[in-house]
């Protein structure tokens, strides 16, 4: 089966301008060098610590910020270099959901308004049959139809994540970018959020980029999962794997972060010295070398490249060479 | 029998439009409770539509409609006021009471005119400075600061010398100063409005630029739009008497509270009702938009409350 997103070398860099003629003096290398494919019908969850460019490539991979250099194929087309006039057609196809619920619905306009967008831009629908739709949506998202004629800041914090969640679906999309949809939600909320949209996956056959750092989330949600470090994609793999037999160093520490339910279960905390290493100069060799519990001399001379190392678990660490065709 | 089920049928309609504007009646009542919560911004209210009633039904009720012209009566020159004339007379026997209600008019026009222009140049470059950015910004933003540097009365000064002094070249002056301040506050308003999730929705679903200006953009600062236009009123008829004032404004016969002030000031303090009631009347004016304006920021902005 073909992947229906599927992003080559995306590269996202922020020049940083200086001095008195606002020279060119440096990047900040927010996405660098990206391989991802996302199948149809598939939850890919992305999982990185603040900084490390999951939300850039969400956005890039939508033109919402434009790419510095690479390719996206979506459904086997390169949307970098389409026009504007043909990136619309791609903007029906593809939709987000924001992370913070608060901003991201405008404060002047009422639920049908902000759901109803979409649908007048694309000329999708037209007078008495917009409303109709849009009731239909909001149903489907769980408000109530005297919901329609009230505005945001009416909702609570999940109510106005269902509003953003209606809004998204409303062109039927295939593939929905979700950046972080509950990491601004209270735990209870954010169960309902999720069981949302995984009943709407089904029913609507949608493809999920689920950006999240929150492991308990994205192993709820998710089939794959890719794990993102200043930039760089380290490792991806089916969820099991990620948490039954994870391989880089940089997963290992994550995972023995995450908070357990049982108190007799214990783990030994993998503590990571430092902050994560600044975008703007990257150091030779492996990014992840200088916090690194396993680093050895390879690793500050050497960028390892994101390999296969056997059963769809793709690794960038010295540690886990490729695993050969033979 | 047909005007019954009217009646129903409008009655069911009133309810529904209730039903589906809730909200922004809603919104109003708080507005209206906000605004309410300032005596003087009630004051300044009252203030403002009385001036307004009365510079729209001035010209049809002052007690001698021909003293806004030319006419002289010598006879009656210097009257102190009373009951024939209440506020007294001018140099020339014209009734200073029925001049002061008629420039009301020519204030009230030249103000809301020198806003409007002004707001027609200063929003749309300051939109399009702030959202677009880059070059386009910077272009812009100079031009801008290049108009603040230069005084707005020297400008006016400079206008007026050059067409001829004129009510007309003074508004004309005055709203060629003014608008650099509404494209700095747009512009600032739209560069941090821009930045919301909400804007990147709709660039995400292929909402054209207009849209995203005119729908998402603008509404959501326009309450401060409205509030500093509220404020500027006043300061834009202060202006102008000024240059009427200096004598590069209204020209006479012409009623207008700054030149009445600056002939009145010659014969000071002897006729002292000729130049103190034009000035009551500009003052209430300035105050009246001034509390009227802090209101108004009261009701969109209640954390900005001192």
């Amino acid at each position: 089966m073909d992947p229906l997103l599927d992003v080559r070398h995306l590269k996202k860099y922020f020049p940083i301008r200086g001095g008195l003629w606002q020279r060119h003096v440096n990047d900040v290398h927010a996405v660098d060098d990206v391989d991802l494919a996302i199948m149809p019908g598939e939850s890919f969850g992305l999982v990185g610590e603040s900084g490390s460019g999951k939300t850039t490539l969400g956005k890039t991979i939508l033109r919402l910020s434009e790419p510095t250099s690479g390719e996206i194929f979506f459904e086997g087309r390169d949307i970098c270099k389409a026009t504007h006039d043909e990136m619309q057609g791609y903007r029906v196809d593809m939709q987000m959901v924001f992370q913070d619920p608060y901003s991201s619905l405008n404060p002047r306009m009422k639920v049908k308004d902000i759901v109803s967008e979409s649908l007048l831009i694309h000329k999708r629908t037209k007078g008495r049959e917009t409303l109709e739709r849009v009731r239909e949506l909001i149903n489907l998202v769980g408000l109530m139809d005297d919901h329609l004629h009230r505005f945001p800041h009416e909702f609570s914090g999940g109510q106005r994540q269902r509003i953003g969640i209606a809004r998204a679906i409303a062109l039927h999309p295939r593939l929905l970018v979700l950046d972080e949809p509950t990491s601004a939600l209270d735990v209870s909320v954010q169960a309902q959020v999720l069981n949302l949209l995984l009943d709407l996956q089904k029913k609507l056959d949608l493809t999920y980029l689920f950006i999240s750092h929150d492991l308990g989330v994205i192993r709820y949600v998710c089939n794959r999962v890719g794990l993102m470090y200043l930039g760089r994609i380290v490792e991806i793999a089916p969820v099991e794997k990620i948490f039954d037999e994870p391989k880089h160093p940089y997963t290992l520490a994550l995972l023995s972060a995450m908070p357990e339910a049982d108190p007799d279960h214990k783990v030994q905390e993998i503590v990571l010295e430092g902050e994560i290493g600044s975008p703007i100069n990257i150091p030779r060799g492996c990014r992840f070398a200088s916090r690194c519990p396993a680093q050895f001399g390879r690793c500050h001379v050497e960028d390892p490249p994101l390999v296969d190392t056997g059963d769809k678990h793709m690794v960038a660490c010295h540690l886990h060479p490729a695993k050969d065709a033979t | 029998m047909a005007t019954q089920t009217a009646a129903v049928g409008g009655r069911a309609w009133l309810g529904r439009w209730r039903a589906e504007n809730e909200s922004e009646l809603d919104e109003w009542r708080r507005g209206v409770y906000r605004f309410r919560q300032s005596t003087l911004s009630i004051v300044g209210l009252a203030a403002i539509l009385f001036l307004i009633v009365v510079s729209i039904t001035g010209p049809y009720w002052v007690p001698y409609p021909e003293d806004g012209t030319g006419t002289v009566h010598p006879a009656e020159r210097f009257k102190a006021p009373d009951g024939g004339h209440l506020f007294g007379t001018d140099e020339v026997g014209r009734d200073v009471f029925t001049r002061v209600v008629l420039a009301t008019q020519t204030s009230f026009k030249a103000g809301i005119i020198i806003l409007v222009v002004a707001i027609s140049i200063g929003v749309p470059l300051g939109s399009i400075a702030g959202y677009f950015g880059g070059r386009v910004n910077e272009i812009i933003m100079r031009a801008t600061d290049i108009m603040l540097t230069v005084p707005g009365i020297f400008l006016a000064l400079s206008i007026t010398a050059a067409l001829g002094p004129s009510v007309l070249n003074a508004m004309l002056a005055l709203s060629i100063t003014w608008w650099p301040g509404y494209a700095r506050l747009v512009q600032a308003q739209v560069l941090s409005a821009r930045e919301n999730d909400y804007v990147q929705a709709a660039r995400s679903m292929g909402a054209s630029h207009r849209r995203i200006i005119f729908k998402h953009i603008l509404p959501n600062i326009i309450s401060s739009i409205i509030v500093k236009a509220s404020l500027d009123v006043g300061f834009a008829i202060l202006n102008l008497a000024a240059l009427g004032f200096i004598g590069v404004g209204a020209q006479p016969p012409l009623p207008e509270w700054g030149a009445m002030i600056a002939s009145g000031r010659r014969v000071l303090p002897q006729y002292w009702w000729y130049s103190t009631f034009p000035g009551l009347a500009m003052f209430l004016t300035v105050f009246g938009f001034n509390m009227l304006g802090d209101g108004l920021r009261d009701v969109f902005d209640p954390r900005s409350r001192r």
